[in-house]
């Protein structure tokens, strides 16, 4: 049987999904050897191969990643989504807030602009699904590295790979008291920063400190890592299902626990609730006034 | 100005970049730039957002550094609220920066650089194939340093890949005993093949020296943030100005960093180019990185990397200006990285509980500088009363090097015909003197995102004439 050829594009994003798979170290060796790598950053081809499996990571910034894009479905028979960027839009994604003019301003003043030959920058990031079918979404920033390696696994072998569908409290393993007793009080007087507490208590549901948490809102996978490291979720791995709407449903889920006032004044509802999800979000994206046709 | 040739992607590099060349009348190259081609906008999407949340979220901005923007963003808040640390916390910070250093330094090395110089015996494929296949042990080498570093970031941040646990006020959690015993024999026992990088890169470094004399061999001013008395510190210090000579010519906080350094935008990338104030944006430009770092520095953190020092000084001169000279000075800092390391982790502080100290939120401006993996990082934030970010500025170590990057191309095909120009050998050189400076694209576009290597040739009349390569 012929090697299974595989390709690892890179879109918009920050390589760390790549990072995540390198990180599996000495099982890299044997990858590389039952695979042939036809195309990737790290290879000198510079010309995008008919392949078997191609993954992409990165989301859809410019004319470029469409390009790019299109290609990688065209020649590659399975697709993976590789990472928060890829599947949700990810933290890039917070562009969307802002018309297209408005950020290049806010980069680069009135005054000067970087000019043609560049690809242009579409109007909103989006998530390779909007514009390509894909066959296996990871979502996660960055995935963990056993993560990415089953979804390969399994689009090598042809098989199909399902994300996980609980939500990221089922893998912490923090104690919840007062969020399981009927109460008429919150549970907290107000929404703190974790900088501001004066003990982080390691064994306690942050909700229950007055932090805000997005482990209820968040799909599982990760391995909760963050709140082992005694840092609160921040959504990641995206919401739970993907009809939901994460940011939405934080808000949701916190109104019973957490001062509504506190949390509309004193946290971000938008980069907290919708970091990793806004261009899958029902939020409108902004489109300002004179932004050209799409590209 | 007559024509532009574009070249095909530069790979083995963080990101996607493009090459232009441009054309004088007679067809031969007159000026080169390398181009950044991706678009982020981090400095807007930051607005808004809680000021303790900049470590979280600027962490990804890169992939590969993660740690230099956690660790830049906790500082430049702790500064911003005026915040002294506990010192277990600061020893914690450093022994997670450090521990990300060693890995990226080398994965650079030894994955993305390394083909051109470990593997060039025309048998094996130049890149992290030719590597895995035709020097197995060299891969291992570079696996070993890597997981080694990673499990650092790892059991100190939370997280191999953006790291969580550098909060404003010093460290979310203590570290382990344990966590701390495994570290400290894992850098013990690598300490040896980290020497060897070093031997490697010292005989790799002449090699490619000896190969082209001349090449990117010019000086410039160079920066670095350097300790007390000019001692090698990649965590916290004073930012200093070397001319091309090695003298020092500015040396300031990096509260003062937006005195000193201007920056103007490009009109064919999506990089802004940074300058020395002083200088002008004509003569300002300056280089950053392992190669200034190692010219710059007085002294070391331990006897083996005082010795390599020492060595290359004495086979190079002092400061060295040859960019192929920058992947022998990053393995000097792999070494030193090791004996830092290894006398933080020595520290029975480390494993104490006092690691951080509570932190109220308010209005305030605050600026900080580290040293990341390629350069001077500079992260500047300004929040209103409840704690909301009103203004954010980041100066990244690959912009800083906008400069010396489009020299390494222009060096090589200046006064070339555009055949001449993107022949195999030329772009081989100008993609070596690239790869030296380990760009890092998605940190260079923060603003921006990563960079292919590509290159077009642009005529005199401004047309572009070709476009080759990946985009």
């Amino acid at each position: 049987m012929s090697k299974t050829r595989l390709a690892h594009v890179v879109l918009g994003g920050c390589e760390g999904c790549y990072v995540s798979l390198l990180d599996a170290h000495e099982d890299i060796v044997a990858l590389l050897e039952s695979v042939e790598l036809v195309y990737s950053p790290l290879v000198e081809e510079t010309e995008m191969q008919k392949c078997d499996v191609v993954l992409v990571e990165g989301a859809v910034t410019t004319a470029h990643d469409v390009e790019a894009l299109r290609e990688a479905r065209q020649k590659a028979d399975t697709l993976v989504g590789v990472g928060s960027c890829a599947v949700l839009g990810g933290i890039g994604g917070l562009r969307n807030l802002y018309g297209r003019d408005e950020v290049i301003s806010a980069v680069y003043g009135d005054e000067e602009r970087p000019g043609d030959g560049l690809p242009g920058l579409t109007k909103r990031v989006r998530p390779l699904s909007d514009i390509v079918k894909v066959d296996i979404n990871v979502p996660g920033c960055a995935p963990k590295t056993e993560t990415l390696l089953s979804a390969l696994d399994a689009a090598i072998a042809g098989e199909e790979w399902e994300m996980p569908r609980r939500n990221m409290c089922e893998e912490c393993k923090r104690e919840k008291k007062a969020l399981l007793q009927h109460s008429a009080e919150f549970v907290s007087d107000s929404v703190y920063g974790l900088m501001e507490l004066d003990q982080i208590d390691p064994e306690r549901c942050f909700l229950e400190q007055g932090l805000i948490c997005m482990g209820p809102m968040t799909r599982e996978g990760c391995g909760a890592r963050c709140t082992e490291a005694n840092v609160p979720c921040r959504g990641c791995q995206g919401p739970s299902r993907l009809d939901f709407e994460q940011g939405a449903k934080m808000v949701d889920a916190l109104a019973a626990v957490l001062p509504a006032g506190g949390i509309m004044y004193l946290d971000d509802l938008i980069g907290t609730g919708y970091r990793f999800s806004m261009p899958v979000s029902v939020f409108p994206s902004v489109v300002s006034e004179g932004d050209d046709e799409d590209v | 100005m007559s024509e532009v040739v574009r070249l095909p992607a530069v790979k083995r590099i963080e990101g996607h970049g493009h090459i232009s060349l441009f054309l004088d009348d007679n067809g031969r190259v007159q000026d080169a730039h390398f181009d950044i081609t991706e678009f982020r906008g981090f400095e807007k999407m930051l607005l808004g957002r809680m000021v303790w949340e900049m470590p979280l979220i600027t962490s990804r901005i890169c992939g590969v550094c993660p740690v230099s923007h956690h660790v830049a963003a906790v500082k430049a808040v702790d500064a911003m609220y005026e915040v002294k640390i506990p010192r277990p916390a600061r020893l914690l910070r450093e022994v997670l920066h450090l521990g990300a250093f060693t890995q990226d330094h080398a994965l650079h090395f030894f994955f993305l650089a390394g083909p051109d110089f470990l593997t060039g015996d025309g048998k094996s494929s130049t890149d992290i194939l030719g590597v895995v296949q035709g020097s197995p042990e060299l891969a291992l080498k570079a696996i070993g340093l890597r997981k080694t570093g990673q499990r650092i970031v790892e059991l100190v941040g939370g997280r191999a890949s953006h790291p969580v646990a550098a909060i404003p006020g010093g460290m979310s959690r203590a570290l382990a005993p344990e966590a701390r015993d495994e570290i400290l024999a894992s850098v013990r026992e690598g300490f040896p093949e980290a020497l060897a990088a070093a031997e490697i890169a010292r005989q790799a470094t002449r090699r490619l020296m000896e190969a082209n004399p001349t090449y990117g061999a010019s000086g410039m001013p160079m920066m670095a943030q350097l300790g007390p008395e000019e001692a090698f510190d990649l965590y916290e210090g004073q930012i200093l100005v070397a001319a091309p000579d090695g003298s020092v010519i500015e040396r300031f906080d990096a509260r003062g960093y937006a005195d000193h350094i201007g920056e103007r935008v490009l009109p064919n990338s999506y990089a802004k180019a940074p300058y020395l104030l002083s200088l002008g944006p004509e003569k300002g430009s300056y280089r950053v990185g392992p190669l200034p770092r190692i010219n710059m520095t007085a002294s070391m953190p331990g006897p083996h990397s005082s010795e390599l020092l020492d060595s290359f000084r004495s086979d190079l001169g002092r400061p060295v200006n040859a960019l192929l000279a920058y992947n022998w000075a990053r393995m000097i800092e792999l070494v030193a990285c090791y004996e830092r390391l290894t006398t933080l982790l020595e520290d029975d502080e480390i494993v104490s509980d006092d690691v951080r100290v509570k932190v109220e939120r308010g209005p305030g401006s605050g600026t900080a500088a580290i040293e990341a993996p390629r350069g001077t990082l500079v992260h500047h934030y300004e929040a209103d009363d409840v704690g909301r970010v009103t203004k954010a500025d980041l100066v990244v170590a690959t912009t800083h090097n906008t400069s010396s990057l489009d020299g390494a191309v222009r060096d090589a095909a200046l006064g070339l015909d555009g055949e001449e120009a993107t022949d195999k050998t030329t772009i081989r050189r100008m993609e070596i003197g690239i790869r030296a400076h380990d760009p890092c694209l998605s940190c260079a576009t923060h603003e921006f995102g990563r960079m292919p290597l590509s290159v077009s040739i642009v005529n005199a009349a401004g047309e572009v004439l070709d476009v080759r390569g990946a985009v």
